[in-house]
């Protein structure tokens, strides 16, 4: 996958058209946007690829949320995520109510 | 946000279950959640559902990493259908009381149902307006076993 900054962008716009792999925008040093190309009968799916894309990303997000998770178990004995089900019920009740959601 | 008007089956689902979800991954909560975001479910919210949400996940007495805990909002987010329910008669607000929220965008939604962690206080399965389910329950109902 290409990596180019949006310096290069501004500087030669076709950067991005003239090399048909994925390529990866970046701004100050951090990606940014993800470009690729498309077909011109993917025009049609344009709306269920983006959709796609953001059902993958929201499962790598979940995913990466348990990891985390895990290793704030593993590494952190004092650490207060609940173990099971009714000790996180309790604690979602006990923020509800604190806020003013729950009486 | 999705688009209006798709077949997917459409659901509300309070912060607890979506915790369980996040936390358990072996629990019918979970299941659920997968379903979401394999977009065999679309998931409704309002605005008040979605800050509960955030309020949830992003407690620090709960202690999940913030940034991830953060990115996945973000990303269940986009995948939402957001919705800005009408308001229920007073009477209704008086009977449903804790609920009457759920009752109300759930109602404005087109009665889509609601999934709760436990079915045992919501007054609503008495009122018989709009279905409530456990995730478990949800998942028999919709032919997946937990």
């Amino acid at each position: 996958m290409k990596i180019v900054t949006s310096r290069d962008i501004k500087n030669n716009p076709n950067i991005l058209l003239d090399d048909p792999s994925e390529t990866i925008i970046t701004s100050r040093g951090r990606p940014k946007a993800i470009c690729f190309p498309i077909e011109e009968h993917e025009l049609n799916f344009l709306e269920d690829l983006i959709q796609t894309i953001r059902h993958s990303r929201a499962k790598v997000a979940l995913e990466r949320l348990r990891t985390g998770t895990m290793i704030l178990r593993a590494n952190d004995k004092g650490n207060p995520i609940p173990e099971d089900e009714v000790s996180a019920s309790r604690l979602s009740d006990k923020i509800l109510r604190e806020q003013g959601r729950l009486f | 946000m999705v688009e209006h008007g798709s077949s997917n089956p459409r659901i509300i689902m309070t912060p607890k279950v979506l915790l369980s979800g996040v936390l358990f991954p072996s629990t019918p909560a979970a299941k659920l959640l997968n379903l979401i975001l394999e977009g065999v479910n679309i998931h409704v919210v309002d605005s008040i559902l979605n800050e509960e949400y955030e309020l949830i996940l992003l407690h620090p007495s709960l202690g999940l990493p913030h940034g991830r805990s953060r990115d996945f909002l973000n990303k269940l987010a986009s995948l939402a259908e957001f919705v800005v329910p009408v308001p229920l008669p007073f009477r209704m607000k008086e009977y449903y009381g804790v609920d009457y929220h759920l009752h109300s965008l759930s109602f404005s939604a087109g009665c889509i149902p609601v999934i709760k962690p436990a079915l045992h206080y919501f007054l609503g399965e008495q009122g018989g307006m709009i279905p409530v389910y456990t995730p478990e329950g949800f998942l028999k109902y919709e032919g997946y076993f937990a």
